[in-house]
């Protein structure tokens, strides 16, 4: 009678244990995501881009913690103090062909599955690791101004018109 | 040759002792822009670079830099003055990027950023170090950036505007002229050949 008390009382402790983790992680997230990437090359020595988004969860919880996959790289997501429930990634290139125009995928891991990330040794089971999201950077692109300068079409212009005249005063001086 | 060993005896003493000293991290911040020119109007990039020296990892990092840019003089257009990170592991090291707007020109102060962190998850003592500053910047007004920069369109077309009349009148003057001939010369011609 005792030995099924006890029994029951760990069966009991282990589910409620279950549900508890259960109802703090957040189910099916929903990304809302807005990106910035350097537009002027000019103005810049470096390109820099920046993810920022907001996590909506089924369950209404928040991830406490959140890191994202840089070029094989997991850091920290960085939240904000004064709107809470925005998360930010950021990342400066030194050459502006690593944010060139395109779409970059950034996969995002929350406690659990960064734990896991970190337990996992072999290439295969980092692999295997799911991750809590992934969101996408869209990158416009740096521009370096005009492809030809508007110097070159009025050189073009004038030198056409000074061309013309000077065909027809040398037949009229000739 | 003797005070030469006992220094340098010294010198490995005090840094070997130094290193054993505190198993803790210290946390570097610098605080750089990208920007080759500050322009009134265009976008300023700060980068703040976060690196995690030490065998330990920092808690509840918060950088707080919005002294440095006051909305009255800066419009925040990407990323926060303010953002935080729960746990930065040893070894890292973090980038967070903001993107301003300058809404005057002149000489601009911005001075460091405020960075308090814990050592560790239990303690709550709270440690706080700066990060590194750009100084004095110089925010060039819009028109000083555009006259080197800009595409120059429409100063073009505004030349081409005013110097038109010097090409277009002599030109009109030597087609009439050469209209005037070439119909004298035409008309010579087919009376010749009526001769």
């Amino acid at each position: 009678m005792f030995r099924l008390l006890s029994m029951l009382s760990t069966i009991l402790a282990f589910l409620t244990l279950i549900i508890l983790t259960a109802g703090q992680n957040c189910e099916s997230p929903q990304f809302k995501v807005t990106t910035y990437s350097t537009q002027d090359a000019r103005l810049t020595t470096e390109s820099a881009a920046q993810l920022e988004f907001t996590v909506k969860c089924k369950n209404g919880k928040q991830p406490s913690n959140l890191y994202a996959d840089i070029n094989g790289q997991i850091i920290p997501c960085a939240q904000s103090v004064s709107s809470p429930g925005k998360y930010y990634i950021s990342g400066s290139a030194a050459t502006p062909k690593q944010l060139a125009r395109g779409r970059i995928s950034v996969k995002l891991y929350d406690d659990d599955s960064y734990s896991a990330l970190r337990k996992a040794r072999a290439d295969d089971a980092v692999k295997a690791v799911k991750p809590f999201g992934e969101v996408e950077l869209i990158c416009s692109g740096a521009s370096y101004g005009p492809w030809l300068p508007s110097e070159f079409f009025a050189v073009i212009v004038f030198g056409a018109i000074w061309w013309i005249a000077y065909r027809e005063r040398s037949k009229i001086l000739v | 040759m003797f005070s030469k060993t006992a220094l340098i005896l010294l010198a490995f003493i005090s840094v070997a002792y130094s290193q054993t000293d505190d198993e803790e991290s210290f946390l570097f911040v610098t605080k750089q822009t990208v920007n080759r020119f500050i322009v009134q109007g265009k976008e300023l990039t700060i980068k703040y670079g976060l690196y995690n020296s030490g065998p330990t990892t920092v808690f509840n990092v918060n950088l707080n830099d919005v002294h440095s840019y006051p909305s009255k003089y800066y419009e925040l257009l990407v990323g926060t003055l303010n953002p935080k990170w729960e746990r930065i592991n040893a070894g890292t090291n973090l980038t967070h990027v903001v993107v301003l707007k300058p809404k005057e020109s002149g000489i601009s102060n911005s001075s460091h950023a405020i960075v308090t962190y814990q050592k560790s998850e239990k303690n709550t003592e709270v440690q706080r170090t700066y990060s590194s500053e750009i100084g004095d910047v110089y925010i060039m007004t819009g028109r000083e950036y555009d006259r080197r920069f800009s595409s120059h369109v429409i100063d073009w077309i505004l030349f081409t505007a005013m110097a038109s009349p010097c090409i277009v009148f002599p030109f009109f003057l030597w087609f009439n002229s050469k209209r005037k001939y070439e119909l004298l010369a035409s008309k010579d011609k087919t009376t010749k050949k009526a001769q």
